[in-house]
């Protein structure tokens, strides 16, 4: 007979299981009674010493580098019953439920971390106490980024991935499998909120598209330009207009030192896209014929537009690279707009690249709209190239500007503030060189950036050999509201795109009568 | 227990279970020589693309196989596909997995109440092996396939219960059955529904064959969205199939889109068979033909119940021939399946691998001795292999035209855009101090390819060399995944533990002192010819391979003038006496330019080798005047006695003594 297999099957899975969920319903481990003072603090892998907490965060877990046959670690608050872990192999992870209620009862206050190791002689060490603070201020739920390989030349797999902060788990926005392994190159939401998104992709199946999710509803719309691609956009705030930079990007190798891959813009501008009539224009303060503009971001109160500019040395883009390559460093640049004529002003110089040294592109301001927070490199428009591409912020009432403490001696870039403007994680490439992963900091009212730390994993031992690197990461106060499969299949969906705005176009004169689009590459 | 239905009597029960022993040790024996003599199951895991996840008893690392269906399988095949980097255990577990498979197979056959001895029991085995002979490495496949048979079996000895109870032991059987093997679970719920169905169980054959393509749709798309992703597992050959994976219709989207555009249909079509993996697809299409061949067997092998076995009821006339014929399908279907992966593997293929295999571990002379055995699949990547194999033996001026030669061979000028792998680029340009380069081709080929362990060593190598050991540790910790590499990755995490920069190591200084040290920039583009050597040799005029490759390349390019005016350069390599292809290139060109080329090697050309491209030059008159029009029939003329020689390479191209085709 058969028919028992099933049964018997099914009890010998169900056992194992059940002596599991058992054994992970008793009780914490007990913390040693008395052990030596090593008189100095753990190594904790990642570093999680001195950190401020978002109160809503998933679990730090951490690996303990200190030789050990046996590992406790105990969490404490002022308030709150601690949380005690052990392990073996010094890889310790929080069980959620009481990490969130330890992190929840302390906001605002410190939380005590006690390492204790048992060497193999039985004898147990306590390290010198950490203690990290919780925040009050929650950051935004959820983060999206790119998850790609440390990307050259070549389009492998890509995909764009949400991750709820408070827990582990991650969701797929859009995966490049999906439309042909085109590129997914930007991500863009309006105001931390994804109900607005514009998502720009390159290549594959369905040919280059912009998805505009609007009200929570996506569509494939048509951005093509006579000069190339939409890129880095950023919405107005009352969501009815979006401008886009459209740059001609080219990659370029460095046979020796310290960059490998290079990227240049050969010709940048920026285009407006009006979402509530599906319109493109151009402004000529926006698009100058000798300069290079890009990376836009409005003004939280969509009075401003602020952007990079810089100019551009070269008159004839046919030799690639260009000799004054190095030369190209970007100004921080403004122009008012007037919602109701829709008109941009002059532009106005913000940041002088003469004055600063350094190419300041990619602008982010706080959501009450005191600090401009933005990557300086020694030159050009891609700072995530250069190990010494840092942070800076720019209070914009006073103009003073500085490097911001939580910077490392690698390329810190792309980097987004949370909703409130308490939270700012980016991308650093600190710890290996080579992958940037995503690092939270907490920024306190007075613009002062405290000790990043990184964005927390299951696995202690996470990025330890993940060989992918954490792209353009950006808060979002809730999820992405249409399904990744939907996404893909506008993506993949070939559509007509005639361009929208033909290089021949009536072109809008700015500096007396220079016409728009004149000695720009096609 | 299993009954074998129509073999009632126990003298046909032992003749059949007799059959079934001696059927399972020659599938065993004839396997194991099989992998072990011809495929070699450390070239199976050298083809492997696909990276181990952690291999471990760590309760962790199980609980992450488990959370995900096939996750078991995936895991214990993991488990066992890093064996095969050993000749004899990875030849042995192969040919117990096929045994399983057809083991699996009988049980199957035997719960339908099919005769075990039916030979059609060795269709999967034969599959697997050839399989095993594309260096396919069937191990997922072979474990889940079990995995279905059995579970087939489990459901079809449930035949004469209760619609209820079928229809629950259905249920069960598709959790644990999709649980263990994934999206294989596709094979084993539409035999249930075909199962059901031809025995007009309408509504229970319906739900069998709505779950064989729900059930894995709903887990890739709701249940285990990213499993496959977290866990690094390539997408099923059932995902790729029908494809399951996220959508039903994104996967095949863009080819739906270029056939409606009526681009190029033929190259559209080759190009979406081998998107869809022909051999894993083709594998899909062979078991499920098996599969209904065994279940409409059954079905037929029920409504004809077999005749008798008993003597009385055997049919008249001569029992001996009655034997022969019932006998003789079977003999021949047995023969047909043992010659098929014979007759199937590639000893060429093999040689192409093995080159492949060597040149990774630095067995030179391996490479060199396996070159002539695949002249024929010769190409760009298998000669640069074979050009780096002489340089390390110090032959590569000496003995280069022995072996086909092209300038591609060694200036790889179109290689990328042929779709070549660019870790071979990266090996060069990493040997010559072109680190930064050497690094983009590596990512390149990562990304391109897949994580395969020789190009995360290199990875972790080059990141070594440029002072970056938190990055070489990401990617030792990478490979260390592979058992074959799994000491020599630890060994080097310890010594990047001690010396983070490896400063005491000379071989690493060494590395170091070829560094570029100007920067300048180069667009997208790979630097052709000459300057690819020329830069390294300015940066470090001691650069051997440099000047070696350079030589080399002025030699395959038939300039004959700049290699001529570097043979200065010679002394400072410790040549006492010129290579062989230099000095010929010597005599040919005072020949040719009918006067002495100055040089102060002049006096070095040693007498031998004077007076062979002498011979040389009188014989390609000889033959030029016996076919004057015809310069394949004059390189024919002159390939056995002087197709080793430079100077057949520089009249009639490529060269190599096995490799006498040729001609301007």
């Amino acid at each position: 007979m058969i028919a028992p297999i099933p049964w018997r099957l099914a009890l010998a899975t169900a056992l194992p299981l059940a002596a599991v969920l058992l054994l992970s319903c008793t009780g914490g481990p007990s913390v040693p009674d008395s052990a030596a003072d090593a008189g100095r603090p753990p190594n904790l892998e990642p570093d999680y010493a001195g950190v401020v907490v978002p109160p809503n965060l998933a679990p730090l877990n951490f690996a303990v580098r200190e030789p050990g046959s046996h590992y406790v670690v105990r969490l404490s608050g002022d308030r709150g019953e601690p949380v005690a872990v052990a392990s073996d192999d010094g890889l310790m992870e929080f069980p959620p439920g009481p990490w969130a209620a330890m992190l929840e009862a302390n906001r605002g206050g410190p939380i005590h971390v006690d390492v204790f190791v048992r060497g193999e002689d039985g004898a147990w060490t306590q390290y010198r106490r950490v203690t990290n603070t919780v925040a009050a201020e929650p950051i935004d739920r959820y983060l999206v980024y790119r998850l790609m390989w440390s990307r050259f030349n070549t389009c492998g797999r890509l995909r764009l991935i949400q991750r709820d902060l408070s827990s582990f788990d991650e969701t797929l926005v859009l995966d490049n499998a999906g439309f042909g392994a085109g590129c997914i190159n930007c991500h863009t939401f309006r105001q931390n909120d994804p109900a607005d998104t514009l998502i720009h992709t390159r290549g594959g199946s369905g040919g280059s598209s912009t998805i505009l999710v609007r009200n929570g509803r996506p569509a494939r719309v048509n951005t093509v330009t006579g000069y190339g691609l939409t890129g880095y956009a950023s919405w107005h705030p009352d969501g009815g207009m979006i401008v886009c930079a459209v740059v001609q990007v080219r990659p370029f190798v460095h046979p020796a030192g310290d960059i490998v891959m290079d990227v240049i813009d050969m010709d940048a501008t920026l285009v407006c896209y009006r979402t509530d009539d599906d319109r493109m224009d151009v402004s000529p303060s926006l698009s100058r014929k000798d300069r290079l503009e890009t990376y836009p971001c409005w003004s939280p109160d969509g009075k401003y537009l602020y952007f990079s500019s810089a100019r551009k040395p070269w008159a004839d883009a046919s030799a690639f690279p260009p000799r004054q390559y190095a030369e190209v460093r970007y100004d921080l640049v403004r122009v008012a707009y007037d919602a109701a004529t829709g008109t941009f002003g002059e532009p106005e110089t913000v940041l002088a690249s003469a004055d600063t040294g350094i190419s300041m592109t990619q602008p982010r301001i706080s959501p009450d709209g005191r600090w401009l927070l933005f990557c300086g490199s020694p030159y050009g428009c891609f700072p995530v190239c250069h190990a010494a591409a840092d942070l800076y912020l720019l209070d914009l009432a006073s103009g003073r500007w500085k490097p911001v403490a939580a910077n490392s001696d690698k390329a810190d870039s792309w980097h987004s503030w949370s909703s409130n403007g308490r939270w700012v994680v980016f991308s650093s490439k600190r710890g290996n060189g080579l992958y940037a992963r995503p690092y939270i900091s907490y920024v306190d009212p007075s613009g002062t950036f405290h000790k990043a730390l990184l964005l927390p994993q299951r696995d202690p031992e996470h990025y330890r050999s993940f060989v992918r690197t954490y792209n353009v990461p950006e808060l979002i106060a809730s999820p992405v509201p249409v399904e990744a499969d939907r996404l893909s299949r506008l993506v993949a969906t070939p559509m007509e795109a005639e361009s929208r705005l033909p290089m021949t176009s009536a072109s809008p004169e700015v500096n007396g009568g220079i016409r728009y689009g004149e000695g720009r590459t096609p | 227990m299993l009954t074998v239905a129509g073999e009632p009597t126990t003298r046909s029960l032992r003749r059949a279970t007799a059959f079934y022993g001696f059927l399972l040790a020659a599938v065993a024996i004839f396997s194991f020589v099989h992998i072990y003599r011809y495929v070699q199951a450390p070239l199976v895991y050298h083809q492997a693309t696909r990276l181990p996840s952690r291999v471990d008893a760590k309760a962790k690392t199980v609980a992450d196989f488990l959370v995900y269906p096939g996750g078991a399988v995936d895991g214990l095949a993991d488990l066992l596909s890093d064996q095969y980097h050993r000749a004899v255990p990875g030849a042995v577990i192969l040919a117990a997995l096929v045994v399983l498979v057809v083991a699996a197979a009988a049980v199957l056959s035997a719960t339908l109440g099919l005769s075990r001895r039916a030979a059609r029991l060795l269709l999967p085995a034969v599959l697997l092996m050839v399989l095993l002979n594309q260096y396919v490495d069937p191990t997922t496949f072979a474990l889940s396939l079990a995995g279905v048979f059995l579970g087939i079996a489990a459901y079809h000895g449930l035949a004469d219960q209760s619609p209820r109870r079928r229809g629950a032991a259905f249920v069960v059987l598709s959790a644990l059955v999709y649980y263990l093997v994934g999206e294989y679970y596709l094979l084993f719920a539409s035999a249930c529904g075909l199962f059901e169905l031809l025995r007009r169980r309408w509504v229970l054959g319906a739900v069998g064959m709505a779950a064989a393509v729900g059930l894995p749709f709903a887990g890739d798309v709701w249940l285990f969205p990213l499993a496959r992703y977290i866990h690094a597992v390539p997408d099923s050959w059932a995902a790729r199939f029908l494809p399951l994976y996220h959508s039903p219709w994104t996967g095949w989207q863009p080819f739906v889109a270029e056939w409606q555009a009526g681009d190029r249909p033929v190259e559209l079509g080759l190009s979406l068979l081998a998107q869809c993996y022909v051999t894993s697809t083709g594998a899909a299409l062979l078991i499920t033909v098996f599969l209904l061949v065994l279940v409409v067997a059954a079905r037929r092998s029920r409504a004809e119940p077999r005749p008798n076995a008993s003597r009385d009821d055997r049919p008249s006339g001569n029992p001996r021939w009655a034997r022969v014929r019932r006998i003789a399908p079977q003999a021949i279907l047995v023969l047909v399946l043992a010659i098929l992966p014979t007759a199937n593997f590639s000893p060429q293929r093999r040689s192409q691998l093995r080159i492949d295999y060597c040149a990774e571990n630095r067995l030179w002379q391996d490479v060199l001795a396996e070159a002539p055995h695949c002249f024929d699949l010769y190409d760009t990547a298998l000669g640069a292999t074979v050009n780096r194999a002489l340089y390390h033996l110090g032959l590569l001026n000496e003995a280069m035209f022995r072996y086909p030669q092209q300038i591609d061979t060694l200036a790889l000028g179109d290689y990328l855009k042929d779709g070549g792998d660019p870790q071979l680029l990266a090996q060069l340009y990493f040997q010559l101090g072109r680190f930064n380069e050497a690094e983009r081709f590596c990512h390149e080929s990562i990304e391109t390819f897949g994580e395969r362990p020789a190009v995360l060593y290199l990875a972790a190598r080059l990141n070594i060399a440029k002072r970056r050991p938190e990055a070489a540790k990401v990617f030792l910790r990478r490979v260390r995944r592979y058992g074959r590499y799994r000491q020599d990755a630890d060994d080097l995490l310890r010594r990047l533990d001690a010396d983070p920069m490896l400063e005491s190591d000379p071989r690493v200084t060494r590395l170091r002192e070829l560094a570029l040290k100007d920067d300048f920039a180069i667009g997208n583009q790979v630097l052709y010819a000459d300057e690819r050597w020329l830069r390294p040799l300015e940066a470090n005029p001691s650069n051997r391979e440099a000047y070696e490759y350079l030589m080399a390349f002025f030699l395959v390019s038939r300039q004959l003038d700049p290699l001529i005016a570097r043979l200065g350069r010679a002394g400072d390599f410790g040549y006492a006496t010129l290579p062989r292809h230099w000095e010929e290139a010597l005599v040919l060109r005072d020949a040719l330019a009918e006067a002495e080329t100055p040089s102060p090697w002049r006096s070095h050309v040693t007498p031998p080798v004077a007076a062979e491209v002498q011979r040389f030059l009188v014989a390609y008159r000889a033959a030029r005047e016996a076919y004057p029009l015809d310069a394949h029939a004059q390189a024919r003329a002159l390939a056995a006695q002087y197709g080793a020689g430079y100077c057949y390479y520089f009249f009639f191209g490529p060269g190599g003594l096995a490799y006498p085709q040729g001609g301007q």
